[in-house]
C-alpha cells in the first residue's frame, strides 16, 4: 500500500491539479470580505454560513468530481492501468490509494478554507473567541460528507475512459443542488448536496435550528459511501484492460 | 510440478459469441526465446493479456512458473516484465520520472533506473517529458520499464512496433542478449516470421485463435524445405509411375512436384522415369522461404 501511495504521489505532484485546492477557499474568502460587517450575536457562525454556502454547495461537490476524474486521467491517457495491473500490486490497493488521495485533496481544501475563514475573521476584526468546536464539526462534517460523492465519482471515472464524461455528469448533478437541499425529504439523500448540508448543520447549531438531524445525515452518508465504494471496487477488480 | 515457465491449458476467450482465442495449449520452457506468430487479428494480444491477468479467460488456465496465475497473481507477476501492444506512459512526467513511478511500485533500488536507461540508450532523453517523445523513444522507455524489476520472464507484444530498421535490429540484439547473458525466458509476438526467425528457439503460430504450429524453429525450417519440380512430357504417366514405387507427387500445370529429397532419391526418380520411357526436360529445386511457408500455413494472412 505504501509503495502504491508513493508512486501515486509522484504522478499527482507533477500534475497541476493540486493548485485547484486553493480556488474555493480563496473565492469564498474574497466573497466574505466584500460582505459588509453586521452586528451579530454569533459573528463566527455568520461568517462560516456565508463562506460555506458557496464552498459546500458548489465547489466541494465539483472538486470531488474533478479530483476523481483527474486521478484516473493520466492512467486512461497513456495506458497506465495496463501498466499497473501487470505489476505485482493488488487492484484493491490501487483503488483504495486513489480514493485516499481524492479525500486527501479535499481535506487540504477544507484546511485552507479554515485558514481563509480565520483570516477573514481577523481582517474584519471579530473579537469573539473562535468557536473551534463548531468550526471543526462543520469542516470535518463537510469533508466526511464528500466521501459518498467521491466514491461515486471515482467509480464512474475508472469505468469511463473519457475525462470529460464523469465531469459533465458531476456538473449536471451539482447544479440543482440549491433546489434539492431545500427539500427536507430528498436533500439528505442527494450525494451532491450532502457536503453543504453537513457543513451548515454544524454552523447552524448555534442558531438552534437546522434542516436534518445530524445522526440521520451521518447514517445516510455512511450507507451511501459503503454502497458506492464497494460497487466501484468490485467493478474495478474485474475490469478488463 | 511441470518444468514449463508458461503453460496454458485449453485457454479460450469468447467475446460476444466470437471466439478470439480457441483452446490454446501454449508451452514455453526455461531459457527459451519463443516466437509467437500470427497475422493481424489472430489473437496474439488477446492471449498475452490473458497470460498477464489483464483479462479473464472464458475457459482454461494459465500457469506461470508452475503456479496458477489467478491464485498467485502478485507473486508470479513480480518475476515478469511485460509490454502489451503499445508502451504505457505518463505524458506529464519525464522519462526518468516514469521509471521512478514504476520503481516505487516494485521497490527496486534507485540505481536500477540509470542501468535500464543505459541498456535501451535513453539516458539523454530521460529528462524530457514523455509527451514530447517519438514513438521509438516511447518504445525504448517501455522496454526500460520492463527490465526495471529484473524479471525472469519477458512477455513482449510486438516490441519493435514503430521502430526504424536500426531500432529493430537493436531491440533484436537486446532480446538475444537478455536470453543469452541473463538466462531470461522470453516470449515475443510478431506478425512477421522474419522478425523472430533469428532469435527464436521455438515458435508458436496462431491463426484465427487456434494454435496451428508449435515446435522448434528447426522443425519449422525442415517443414518449409524446398520442393523438387520435374518437367516431363507425359505428366499423368509419370505421376502413376512414381506412385507405383511409393512416391507421392503433386501434378500441376505440366510439372510434378515432390517434397525435397536426398540426392540419391532424386537420382532414383530420374532412373525410374527413364525406365518408363518418359522424357525428363527439367529438374529444378523450388526453394520456399520460411516466410512463404508461414504465409501458406495461415492462408496468406487473410484472417481479420
Ligand atoms: N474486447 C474485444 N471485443 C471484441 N473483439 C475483440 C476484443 N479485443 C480484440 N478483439 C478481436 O479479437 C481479434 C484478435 O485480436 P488480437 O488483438 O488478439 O489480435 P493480434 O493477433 O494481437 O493482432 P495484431 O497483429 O493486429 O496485433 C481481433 O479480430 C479483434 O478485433
Ligand atoms: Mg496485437
Amino acid at each position: 500500500m505504501w509503495r502504491i501511495f508513493r508512486s501515486e504521489l509522484l504522478k499527482l505532484r507533477k500534475s497541476h491539479i493540486t493548485l485547484l485546492v486553493f480556488v474555493s477557499p480563496l473565492l469564498a474568502s474574497l466573497l466574505a470580505l466584500l460582505e459588509s460587517v453586521q452586528e451579530e450575536a454569533f459573528p463566527w457562525h455568520q461568517l462560516l454560513a456565508t463562506m460555506a454556502l458557496l464552498h459546500g454547495l458548489l465547489f466541494l461537490p465539483l472538486l470531488a468530481g474533478v479530483f476523481a476524474a483527474f486521478i484516473c486521467r493520466y492512467e486512461h491517457a497513456g495506458g497506465g492501468w495496463k501498466q499497473i495491473f501487470v505489476l505485482p500490486v493488488s487492484r484493491t490497493g490501487v483503488y483504495v490509494v486513489k480514493f485516499g488521495l481524492v479525500m486527501g485533496l479535499l481535506l487540504a481544501c477544507q484546511l485552507l478554507f479554515l485558514g481563509g475563514l480565520l483570516g477573514v475573521g481577523m481582517l474584519k476584526g471579530i473579537e469573539a473567541p473562535v468557536p473551534w468546536d463548531m468550526l471543526g464539526r462543520s469542516l470535518l462534517g463537510g469533508w466526511v460528507a464528500c466521501a459518498p460523492l467521491a466514491a461515486l465519482q471515482l467509480a464512474v471515472s475508472t469505468a469511463w475512459s473519457s475525462f470529460a464524461a464523469p465531469l459533465a455528469l458531476n456538473v449536471i448533478f451539482t447544479l440543482p443542488n440549491i433546489l434539492v437541499i431545500n427539500s427536507e425529504k430528498f436533500g439528505p439523500w442527494y450525494p451532491w448536496g450532502q457536503p453543504v448540508l453537513a457543513m451548515l448543520s454544524g454552523a447552524q447549531d448555534g442558531f438552534g435550528a437546522f434542516l436534518v438531524p445530524p445522526e440521520t445525515l451521518l447514517i445516510v452518508i455512511a450507507g451511501g459511501f459503503a454502497l458506492f465504494f464497494a460497487g466501484g471496487l468490485l467493478y474495478f477488480r474485474r475490469k478488463a484492460m | 510440478m511441470s518444468a514449463w515457465i508458461i503453460e496454458t491449458d485449453r485457454l479460450t476467450k469468447t467475446v460476444g459469441g466470437k471466439t478470439l482465442v480457441d483452446g490454446l495449449n501454449l508451452t514455453i520452457g526455461k531459457g527459451e526465446v519463443y516466437g509467437f506468430l500470427g497475422p493481424n487479428g489472430a489473437g496474439k494480444t488477446t492471449t498475452i493479456r490473458m497470460l498477464l491477468g489483464l483479462i479473464r479467460p472464458t475457459r482454461g488456465k494459465v500457469r506461470l512458473f508452475g503456479q496458477d496465475l489467478q491464485r498467485n497473481r502478485t507473486a508470479v507477476l513480480r518475476k515478469v516484465g511485460s509490454l502489451v501492444e503499445y508502451p504505457s506512459y505518463y505524458g506529464h512526467l519525464t522519462g526518468y520520472e516514469n521509471l521512478e513511478a514504476v520503481r516505487r511500485l516494485l521497490d527496486a533500488p534507485k540505481s536500477r533506473i540509470d542501468e535500464v536507461l543505459g541498456v535501451v540508450r535513453l539516458t539523454k532523453g530521460a529528462g524530457r517529458p514523455v509527451k514530447a517523445y517519438s514513438l521509438g523513444m516511447k518504445q525504448r522507455l517501455g522496454i526500460a520499464t520492463v527490465l526495471l524489476g529484473k524479471p525472469e520472464l519477458l512477455i513482449l507484444d510486438e516490441p519493435t512496433n514503430g521502430l526504424d530498421p536500426a531500432g529493430i535490429l537493436e531491440i533484436r540484439e537486446l532480446i538475444k542478449s537478455m536470453a543469452r547473458d541473463h538466462g531470461m525466458t522470453i516470449l515475443v509476438s510478431s506478425h512477421l516470421l522474419s522478425e523472430v526467425d533469428q532469435m527464436a528457439t521455438r515458435v508458436g503460430i496462431i491463426h484465427k485463435g487456434k494454435m496451428i504450429f508449435q515446435d522448434s524453429i528447426q522443425a519449422l525450417r525442415d517443414r518449409s524445405r524446398g520442393r523438387i519440380s520435374l518437367t516431363v512430357d507425359r505428366t499423368e504417366e509419370a505421376w502413376k509411375a512414381l506412385l507405383g514405387s511409393g512416391i507421392r507427387a503433386e501434378a500441376a500445370d505440366g510439372r510434378l512436384l515432390v517434397e525435397s529429397l536426398s540426392d540419391e532419391k532424386v537420382a532414383a526418380i530420374v532412373r525410374l522415369l527413364v525406365r518408363h520411357d518418359i522424357a525428363v526436360y527439367r529438374i529444378q529445386e523450388e526453394k520456399r522461404s520460411l516466410e512463404e511457408h508461414f504465409l501458406a500455413l495461415t492462408d496468406g494472412g487473410d484472417s481479420l
